[in-house]
């Protein structure tokens, strides 16, 4: 039975890290003769007899050229019994976002650190984005060994270990298990040893992943099928298939009973309870803000109008500070130490719908009075319109209604109604068996949330 | 604890899910190409969504020069899904119009329908391990308003905090099959059962033989004939053919243990120029 590991491989520009990863796939086997031959091409195209094993690994044509990693690629080899996904981050400091993504999937990396170079800026940099995102192991491989041979044809020892205590005084600031390896990886010297490392880092993730009892779930859909109410949702950590048991459902806390696990992230829920997207179900402990103390990573400059993510929950952010971040409605989660995947989030921007940042929770309290208001509103802020219809839709249609939308300006525009007259309307509909969802603004959500027969109510704008 | 198909599996369709959950199912389309990833495509919407049909339409870019036991096969799927067939009435011809053919008849065509049909999000089965530019390729990939990939200009991904929006000007590619390998493909198609054109497993074929060393299947009987299979189904005259023995399952997966070569090299369109999958990308092809 195989196992998939994933890894990063990070550190300085130029100091190896797509060579190498080149030199482990090609040494276990995982590198075709047509790759070889396209490497080699490629290689001669600049300029060098020897095949350039980083070749193997930057793709894009602009990499070729500048002879640099942009992007991060992704490689995967079969090594023993695992499937490793090794992660080839750029190194160059103005690609240094793409660095941290990676981080934030993984638990172990190599960093590779040039043996005539030493220690550099970008070096500390991407050790400091490790802990940040809370990696546990870290093999610092010193590369390109075959350059300070001494007489003997062997790496000079006193060289090494100097740069070992460099090393270990950086590494003393942070609680990282970690290993050094002098390699190179154009001779192929002590590359073994570094699969061993890795193949042992994920033995150890294996043994410990098969201690876990936290199950964490959050709730994609609800769906209505033949009277049976079926729950869709994305476990934090999947790695047993049955759920079956009892949990407590958030933000509520409320226990609940999973009769029936229907396949893959399916299941079926003994209670009649309101579940919804953004919801969880978890056996554990989880925090519950919209306080929240954290870290973030910009990897563009924060913007005025902010979504926030966080498993499949999506919220506004109201305030973003340094150290607090603000929002409109509370996540619930936890703190990155405690567990890594539920533990950060992202920023959406609002117009451009672009990731904006990551968000690492650090240092929030369980704090157990907290209780969400029961309320059927929901704030859509500034956007316009057409993105707020689309979003009831949507909504609507994760519950399975057919759902009526009364977008009230609109509404105005056609019919000289007033609003007595909408209400009224809505109150019709909705004993004729529809689902009434109203559009209205800040101004108007008065009416509306009074009467009961509406089923939901957005806002156009923040309140 | 699981195993890595299945991890490979629950990754796959925990996207599919929150991809469809969060937007309009109008406006979301699954390409389908009869090939074997398009196979384990379908069987992976089905999981996702079971009890229920799947909502969302999938869309087939026919260019009329597919093997018939494609368009059989096809016929056959076209009864349990809602498929759409488009082609771009340009009909050009792969042995005449050489690299416009793949351009106006894929690419372009990929594009009119998109058009067409207004979809802002389409679920594609391509793998990082099939070419080296689509290592670099994110699991929801965002294309400009001409449907360009620019590779410096995606959203950062971490996985599996999913960025699942699109606007006016944008849209989004989604890739569920990004971490399989050409083998685990085959392994997930022999553990489901998935149905697959027979063109996959080896038998005498008519073919001919290119300077390039590759085989090209023939319609007409003026063909040698060899003992042949197909690593990947495209275009007849634009697909190579490998010579083969595994005519099961089981026989072709241990075939791809050993074998020396990637699947590329059976496609003809990758194989032109350094980069040409990259330049082909950037111009809105899959
Ligand atoms: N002599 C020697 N050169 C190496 C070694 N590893 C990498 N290089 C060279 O260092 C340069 C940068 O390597 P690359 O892998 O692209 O670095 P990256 O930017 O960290 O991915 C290339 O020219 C490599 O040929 C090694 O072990 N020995
Ligand atoms: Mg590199």
């Amino acid at each position: 039975m195989k196992q998939i590991f994933k890894f990063i491989c990070c550190g300085n520009v130029d100091d190896g890290k797509s060579t190498l990863i080149g030199r482990m796939l090609l040494d276990t086997g995982n590198i075709k003769k047509d790759q070889l031959e396209d490497a080699k091409k490629a290689s001669h195209k600049n300029g060098s007899d020897e095949i350039e094993l980083a070749m193997l690994l930057d793709g894009l044509l602009s990499e070729r050229e500048q002879q640099i990693t942009i992007d991060i690629a992704h490689r995967y080899f079969d090594y023993r019994d695992i499937r490793f996904h090794i992660l080839d981050c750029p190194g160059h400091k103005q690609y240094t976002k793409n660095m941290a993504i990676a981080a934030a999937e993984v638990d172990t990396a190599i960093v590779v650190i040039d043996i005539t170079k030493g220690i550099q800026e970008q070096t500390e940099k991407h050790i400091q984005i490790c802990s940040l995102f809370g990696l546990e192991n870290i093999c610092v491989c010193l590369t390109k060994c075959d350059l300070i041979l001494n007489k003997d044809n062997e790496p000079d020892k006193e060289h090494i270990s100097k740069l070992k205590k460099e090393i270990s005084v950086l590494m003393s600031k942070y609680s990282f298990n970690y290993t050094i390896i002098p390699v190179s990886a154009v001779t192929g010297y002590n590359v073994d040893k570094v699969l061993c490392q890795i193949y042992e880092y994920a033995q150890k993730s294996y043994q410990e992943n098969k201690s876990i009892r936290q199950r964490i779930f959050h709730i994609l859909a609800a769906k209505l099928h033949q009277g049976k109410r079926y729950y869709y949702a994305r476990e934090v950590n999947s790695l047993e298939p049955d759920l079956k048991g009892t949990y407590t459902l958030w933000p509520n806390k409320i226990p609940v009973t999973v009769t029936k696990s229907v396949s893959h992230g399916c299941f079926q829920i003994a209670e009649d309870v309101d579940v919804s997207m953004g919801d969880c179900i978890s056996n554990c402990p989880l925090i519950i803000s919209n306080q929240i103390q954290q870290q973030t990573i910009w990897f563009d400059s924060p913007t005025e109008s902010m979504l926030f993510k966080h498993g499949t929950r999506v919220v506004h952010v109201v305030h973003y500070s340094e150290k607090i971040l603000e929002l409109d409605s509370p996540l619930i989660f936890n703190n990155l130490d405690d567990l890594k995947q539920n533990g950060f989030g992202i920023f959406i921007d609002v117009v451009t719908k672009k990731t904006l940042g990551c968000c690492v929770f650090k240092g929030n309290k369980v704090n157990d009075q907290y209780s969400e208001p029961k309320t059927k509103i929901y704030v859509l802020s500034a956007e316009k319109i057409t993105s707020a219809r689309q979003h009831a839709t949507t909504f609507a249609k994760s519950f399975n209604l057919a759902p009526i939308i009364l977008d009230i300006e609109k509404l105005k525009e056609k019919v000289t109604a007033d609003i007595n007259a909408i209400c009224a309307l809505s109150m019709l509909l909705n004993e004729q068996g529809h689902n009434v969802i109203v559009l209205t603004t800040t101004k108007e959500v008065d009416h509306f949330s009074k009467i009961e027969q509406v089923n939901f109510i957005f806002i156009k704008e923040n309140i | 604890m699981i195993t890595h198909l299945k991890q490979l599996e629950n990754e796959a369709i925990d996207l599919i899910r929150e991809v469809c959950c969060t937007n309009d199912f109008e406006k979301i389309v699954c390409f389908y190409s009869i090939g074997k990833d398009s196979s384990c495509m379908l069987r992976l919407f089905e999981k996702a969504f079971s009890p229920f049909p799947i909502p969302i339409r999938f869309l087939h870019i026919d260019t009329g020069w597919k093997f018939k036991e494609m368009y059989q096969f096809r016929d056959e799927i076209a009864k349990k899904i809602n498929l759409l067939v488009y082609k771009n009435p340009a009909n050009l011809n792969p042995f005449t119009d050489g690299t416009r053919y793949t351009d106006v008849m894929k690419t372009e065509a990929l594009k009119q329908a998109l058009a067409l049909y207004d979809f802002k999000i389409a679920f594609g089965g391509a793998r990082r391990d099939e070419e080296k530019s689509r290592a670099k390729e994110r699991m929801v990939s965002v294309r400009n308003e001409y449907q360009k990939w620019d590779p410096r200009n995606q959203n950062p991904e971490i996985v599996p905090l999913y960025n699942t929006y699109y606007t006016d000007k944008t849209s989004l590619r989604v890739f569920p099959l990004s971490n399989w390998t050409e083998l685990d493909i085959w392994e997930y198609i022999k553990e489901e059962s998935i149905p697959i054109v027979p063109l996959y497993f080896a038998k005498e074929r008519r073919v001919q033989q290119m300077p390039s060393g590759m085989y090209i299947a023939t319609e007409n009987e003026t063909g040698e004939l060899k003992k042949v299979r197909f690593r990947t189904l495209g275009c007849y005259p634009l697909t190579g053919a490998v010579e083969s023995e595994a005519e099961t399952i089981d026989e072709v997966i241990k075939e791809l243990k050993t074998t020396q070569y990637t699947e590329r090299i059976t496609r003809v369109i990758d194989y032109d120029t350094e980069g040409s999958m990259e330049k082909k990308k950037k111009d809105g092809y899959f």
